[in-house]
Order: structure tokens, then sequence, then C-alpha cells
């Protein structure tokens, strides 16, 4: 397994485990403060999860909100509803029997669906195409470069894009695949060959300069790209090379999407979110006000 | 140090283990440099801070301990160290061991990602000044976990207006950030920077970058000035400084929320506090004060070396009318130029922050430091020139003075930059 | 049969926040305290988060939607928090307690 597969892992279970410690913190605690503590525990791991998720926006939005701000006023709360000279303060729970089976038939339900009932979607969904009258499919992802967390090497992180062409049926003599990205409409890239293994020919992308000269650079987010298949003596079939037009957008992280999302087609959602947290200042500020009373 | 051994000096390092154990080792590393240089950065600044008080207050402060009491914070880290550590009989073990540790993290989490040098920093995120806010959020929690686990009545109260206070003012904090980001563009804290170098020397050399005239503050004055000003007393409250040191004001509450605290525990709630002035600072300096850039616009040296020496002849001659002193002054002027040429940074490779060759690199930390530390010179000047806030004034300052000003501050920079016709006609209707 | 989280990411999201979904579900149903209770209603809230997240990141046609949604259901937590924390203490002032066994009058 590779290095970053192997920091991947550990980094998951280790916030989980957190996250799940918490979890039962919150549930089984009898002192409350200790469970509010165990919230932060689990807050805190939710972060981690999405950034290892790369959901970077989304990780600090968490701690921001979250914990900043809830956790701050369940604490206050917690300390302005209770006797505060008492340290010990008991979080009296009843734990029968009914509530205990109830929660198990609901995650048993759950880890059945998960593992066995459905059919999750896994990987990108490759793409089929034609090229030289051979049947290609063509996959884009993207991919980070060294772990899932962003690390780079004396620049910022680094995502790179994978292009791979599969080749399932390839004609006899084709040996190659020759790749023209492009990412400036109307500006074309060098043509770069790579070698068809196992099926099918991989050529990575980086955005930033890397120290590997074969590695081709692109300087914007949008690739376009045309595809040749090469026999061994090199000729291309077809002579025109297959265009695909494909507009696939390579994000660093989630805030670029999330912020066109937002002020695109979740802008209506977004300002009656705004009205209503505007209506829940008011509101609380007005709910929790002390009570002046008439002399 | 060549060039490319220094590119290397980005982490995770090549130890030549295993590459996971690489990837850790690295990190332990990077944090183990950041630990011992808070450490030793807090407790000089301990020493500094009670040497300035004295000196503003016409007396030496520390003097016995070594040359002039320049041994003193030793002594101090030592005494701290050596004390004995009360835990009191109603206090909750496990919260109470646990919160120094949780504010100390809060403030070291956002060392990881301050730029210090031109594309040097232990991590950089696309999203760093986000960041940054949020695990700020983290030294809240340990603030509160410190005041309930003390089993103090009034530990708990302090620990509750501390906490108060600094949720309070983050809000004028982060909306004169959001105008800066308006400004800049990008949440990237190396993006930011590279956008105030940008800058002409009014013509004289168009590839020269860097000056002061391209720094944030004077983008699109006066609002950045003004967001500056806000940002700067949101950060004193944010870290509990006075004039908003109600919290642990010695007269108010004997020490807030780490009263029950005492030597190893206290000290970690000590470093927490410098390093939150430390990362307050470094945040100022990269939205408003352009960063690792130098002040000085990237004219060739000798630029600096003559009008150095013809600065350093007139100061000399003015002061003793004499031609001796006129050359002695124009001596000293030429070699300041000369440092001064010297410390500035490249441009590096096509005008590109690379951050590669040993030049670039020492130059923009000193740039950094100097910047930081003049902003916590000011801190230190604002403690012991400024009588405290009453905590109702305080609040009274944030909700009712500061977040108007900063949201009015935030529409009219978003003005400026999306719609600068509108101010240029605004402007010409007021002259006509 | 490896079942890794780096070969497995979606399922083992979705496992997880189902523990999370279970643990404040029983936070909810057997606790008195009504703080205890809204801190079970946020760890609902958290693991359909996580599902939300890992849906968009972990499958083809997730796109920006599963992160956004997160980005709202943090906004309304917060909202949600801020009113019902309100409640609470206007509830403490009145009975003097916060046992939801026990506010179960409609006037003082």
């Amino acid at each position: 397994m590779a290095a970053s597969d192997i920091v991947l892992n550990v980094v998951f279970y280790v916030f989980a485990a957190a996250a799940i410690a918490g979890a039962a913190g919150v549930a089984a605690s009898r002192n409350i403060v200790r469970s509010a503590f165990a919230l932060l525990a689990v807050l805190f791991s939710a972060a981690a999860l999405y950034a290892v998720m790369k959901a970077d926006f989304l990780a600090a939005a968490q701690v921001l909100i979250y914990v900043g701000g809830i956790l701050v006023l369940i604490i206050f709360a917690v300390m302005l509803t209770h006797r505060i000279t008492d340290v010990n303060v008991s979080n009296e729970s009843t734990p029968g029997p009914a509530a205990v089976f109830a929660v198990l038939c609901l995650f048993v339900a759950l880890g059945v669906t998960v593992l066995f009932a459905a059919k999750w979607p896994r990987g990108p969904e490759p793409r089929p195409a034609v090229a030289g009258g051979t049947d290609v499919l063509l996959l884009q992802y993207q991919a980070d470069g060294k772990t899932g967390l962003g690390w780079g090497k004396g620049a910022t992180h680094e995502d790179r894009a994978v292009l791979v062409v599969r080749v399932p049926r390839a004609p006899e003599g084709v040996e190659e695949v020759e790749f023209q990205v492009s990412a400036v409409p109307g500006w074309r890239g060098d043509w770069v060959r790579r070698r068809i293994a196992g099926g099918e020919a991989r050529l990575e992308l980086s955005k930033l300069p890397s120290d590997d000269p074969a590695t081709p650079k692109v300087r914007e987010n949008r690739l376009h790209w045309r595809v040749k298949l090469r026999d061994r003596e090199g000729a291309s079939r077809p002579d025109d090379p297959f265009d695909e037009q494909v507009d696939f957008t390579v994000y660093r992280g989630v805030t670029e999407p999330a912020a066109r999302a937002l002020a695109g087609p979740f802008l209506f959602a977004f300002e009656i979110a705004s009205v209503l947290l505007l209506a829940a200042l008011v509101g609380a500020a007005f709910l929790a006000r002390k009570e002046v009373k008439e002399a | 140090m060549s060039p490319s051994a220094l590119a290397s000096l980005a982490w995770p390092f090549e130890i030549g283990l295993h590459p996971v154990l690489d990837a850790f080792l690295s990190i332990f590393l990077i944090c183990f440099v950041l630990v011992n240089f808070i450490a030793v950065y807090a407790g000089v600044s301990t020493l500094v801070e009670r040497k300035i008080a004295g000196h503003m207050q016409a007396r030496v402060g520390p003097y016995r301990v070594g040359w002039h009491g320049i041994l003193q914070w030793a002594a101090d880290a030592l005494k701290l160290l050596l004390k004995e550590d009360i835990i009191g009989r109603n206090t909750d073990r496990l919260l109470f061991r646990l919160s120094p540790y949780v504010v100390f993290a809060g403030a070291f989490l956002c060392w990881v990602a301050l730029p210090y040098g031109p594309n040097w920093s232990p991590t950089s995120m696309n999203i760093g000044i986000l960041y940054l806010l949020a695990v700020a959020s983290a030294g809240v929690i340990g603030i509160l976990m410190a005041g309930w686990s003390s089993g103090n009545k009034w530990a708990l109260f302090g620990a509750m207006r501390a906490a108060a206070q600094i949720v309070s003012y983050e809000v004028p904090v982060g909306l004169t950030l959001l105008a800066m980001l308006f400004v800049f563009g990008s949440l990237d804290m190396h993006e930011v920077i590279r956008q105030q170098a940008q800058g002409a020397t009014w013509g004289l050399f168009p590839e020269a970058y860097g000056g002061i005239y391209s720094w944030g503050i004077l983008r699109h004055f006066p609002f950045t000035a003004i967001a500056f000003i806000i940002y700067y007393i949101g950060a004193l409250a944010e870290t509990n400084r006075t004039p908003f040191d109600i919290p642990e004001a010695e007269s108010e509450l004997v020490a807030g929320y780490h009263t029950e605290y005492s030597g190893m525990r206290f000290s970690f709630f000590f470093l927490a506090e410098y390093a939150n002035m430390f990362v307050v600072s470094a945040i100022a300096t990269t939205f408003f004060l352009g960063g690792w850039l130098p002040p000085f616009p990237s004219v060739p040296s000798t630029g600096y070396a003559i009008a150095g020496g013809l600065a350093g002849a007139a100061v000399g001659y003015l002061k003793s009318r004499r031609g001796w002193d006129a050359m002695l002054g124009s001596g000293a002027g030429f070699a300041v130029g000369i440092l001064v040429g010297a410390i500035q940074a490249p441009p590096g490779v096509d005008g590109a922050f690379t951050g590669s060759t040993l030049p670039e690199f020492v130059a923009g930390i000193f740039w950094f430091m100097a910047k930081v530390f003049s902003l916590i010179f000011v801190m230190i000047w604002l403690r012991w020139t400024l009588p405290r806030y009453r905590v109702d004034q305080l609040m009274d300052l944030c909700w009712k003075k500061l977040t108007p000003l900063a949201f009015v501050n935030l529409l009219a920079i978003g003005l400026l930059e999306t719609r600068a016709e509108w101010w240029a006609a605004l402007t010409g209707w007021l002259k006509g | 049969m490896r079942f890794l989280f780096s070969e497995h990411p979606l399922e083992h999201m979705l496992l997880l926040s189902a523990v999370i979904f279970c643990a404040g579900v029983y936070t909810i149903l057997t606790r008195k305290n009504a703080v205890s209770i809204l801190m079970g209603v946020e760890l609902v809230l958290n693991a359909a988060n996580l599902n939300f997240v890992a849906f968009a990141q972990y499958t083809p046609e997730g796109g920006a939607a599963g992160n956004v949604f997160a980005v709202f259901v943090i906004l309304l937590a917060a909202a949600e928090a801020a009113v019902a924390l309100a409640i609470i203490i206007g509830i403490y002032q009145n009975f003097g307690r916060v046992d939801v066994d026990q506010a179960d009058q409609m006037r003082d």
C-alpha cells in the first residue's frame, strides 16, 4: 500500500475512534459538563473527517460555527442552568431496555443497508468514446499529490488531474495513446505519449511546477482533451484525432465550487437562510431577556 | 546551503526511513521547532514587557539577574517549573489537568499556518485565514473548561466574562478581515502577500515590486486603515490585553480563570497568551502590512547606498555644522544603505516567490518578524499606558461602535472594489 | 476481504455516521436534562452532515450540492441552538430546573 494510503487510513481511524468515543461520552456520561466536552471531541473529529474528505472549507466552517459558537453557547447554558458551586453535576438518564433495543434496531438497519443492500457507485464514471474506430473509455479524476491532506513540495498544495484512457479491446499494433490537453480555449498543448499498460494509459497533469519534467503542466482549471491511438511504428490512427470536448474542472478544495453554487443555483436558499438567522437572532435575544418586574 | 537544499526544506522531509515514518517524523520536527520558538519568545517577552514597562514609568525594570536584568526570564521560567503543583479539593480533576493544553493548542494550531517567508510556512492551505479564525475558537473552549474545573466561583465568572469578550470581538475582527478579502480575493495568505507585492515605483523602476504603497493598509485609503484600527482593537480584546484585560486583571478577579493554576500549568496559559499575541499580530501584518515583503521597493541596492550616503551626510552636517561630522555621517549612512539594500528580498526566478534562495528566505523571515514584533511592542505600550475598560463598556464598544463601523467599512470597500465608477462619480459630485 | 478506509471510503463514512446518529438518538430518548437532549440533536445533525459530504465527495454525481447542503445544515443548527437555549433559559427561570419530565405545565 502506498504511503499516502497508510497515512489516510491512520488519520481516518484515529478520528473515527475519537468521534465514537465522544458520542458515547455524550450519551452515557453522568456529568453534564463532561458530556459537553465530549461533544467537543465529536465536533472536532467531524471537522477532521471533512478535511480527510477534502472538504476543507466545510471543516473550517464546522469548527468556526459549531465549536466556536454552538458549543460555547451550550456550555454557557449548562453553567447558567445549574447551581454552579456543585462541580459534580449529575445528569440523570433513564436507560430503559426499550431505548437500547430501539437504537440497536436502528443501527442494524442502517448497517445492513450500507453494507449489503445498496449498490453505491464507486469511482468516476467512464465516458465511452470512439477513437480511430476503436471503442475507448475516457475517465478523469482528481488525485492529490501525496495524501488527502494537500501537502506540497516547496509550493502550495498540489492537486493533480489524472486522465485515463481505457482501451478494452485494443486492435493489434496499438501500443500507445497520445494525449493533447489544453486549458485555454483555442490554445493547444503538446502531444504527450503514454504506453498502454494493463488496458489503460494514464496521464497525470499537475497545476504547479513539479520536479518531474515528463509531467505536463496546466495553468488553468478547465481541461479540454483530445486523444489519438498510435501503433508500433508511431503512426497515429486516425489522422484526425478524436476530440473530446469535455469540461472537467480541477478544484483545489471545496471553497470555489461551494461559493459558485451559493451564488448560483442556491442563491435563493442562501438569502432565505440569512433572513431566518436574523429572525433567530432577534427571537433568541427577546426570549432570553430579563423580565422587568412591575414594582 | 545550496538553493535546492533549501527548497527541500519544505516538508515532508525525506529522512530515509519508511515514508510513513518520514511523514510523521517531519510533522514532529516542525512542531518541535515551533514549540521551542514559542517557549523562548514567550519567556523573553516577559522580560521585554517588564523592561518596557519600567522605562515607560521612568524606572529600569528588572536589573539584577544578569547584565541589566537580561536573564530575568530564565529565572522566572525556572521558578515556574519548580513551583508546587497544587490541585484543589473541589476541582474536576480530568478537566483541570486537560484545560491548559486545550488553551495552548488553540494558540499553537494557528502557528503552523502563518506565512513566515516566501512560500514558506509549515502548512499552506488554500483556506488559510478561515482555518486561523476557526482554531482560535478552540482556545475559548479551553478557557471555559479551565474556569469550570477550578471549582472556584470567581474563576468561573472570569472564564465566562473572558469567553463572552472573545466571542463578541470575533465579530468586528471577522468583518474587517472579510473586507480585506474583498480586496485580495483569496483566503490563501501567501496569495494575499503576493498581491501586495505589485507596485510600481512611480514609473522609475517598472519591474520593481514591493514597497509600502502597495501594502493592504494603503489600498483603498482610508477604509483599509479604518479596518486595520478596528482589527487591532478587536485583536487586543481577543488576546485579553489591556485595555480589555478584565478577565485577568489582578485587582478585579484575582487572576480570572487561571487563579487556581500554579507552576507548569500556569505557564501554559502564559505561553498561550503570548502565542495568541503573535498570531493576531501576524494576521495583521499579512493582511495590512505586507507580510514578509520589505517596505522598500526592490530597486538596486546602489540606489539605497547612494541615498543612505547623502542622508547620512546631511544629518551629520546639520547636527554639528562641521565637515568631519558630515563625512562620518555619510559613511554611516552609506553602510546603512548597503545593509538595507542587501536585506530586501530579491524577486527570485521570473518574479515568482519560490522561496528557494537563501537571501530570499532570510530577508523574508527578517521582515516578517520585524513587523510582528513592532505590533507586539505597540500592544505592550498600550498595556502600560491605558486604563482598563469595565465589562459593560467593553461590550458596548464592541456591539454598538465597532460592529456598525465594521459593517459600513465592509460596504465601502466592497463598493470601491466592484463599482469604482460610483466612487469616482461621488467624489466628482462632491468637488463640483 | 480487505475492508479498509482507502478502498471503501463511502461505506466507512456511512457506518461512522450511523454510529454517531444512533448515539444521538439514544441521547434524545434517555436523557432528562433539556440541554443534554439538545446535545443529542447536535449529534444527529453532525451525522447527517457527514453523510451529505461523504456522498458529495465519493460519488461521481456528488458535485457541490452535498457540501452546500452541509453548510446550510450548519447554519440552521446554529439558529436552532440559539433559540432552543433561549427557551431553556426561560424554562429555568420559570421552573427552577431544566428537567423535561417535570416541566409539564403550561403556566406556572
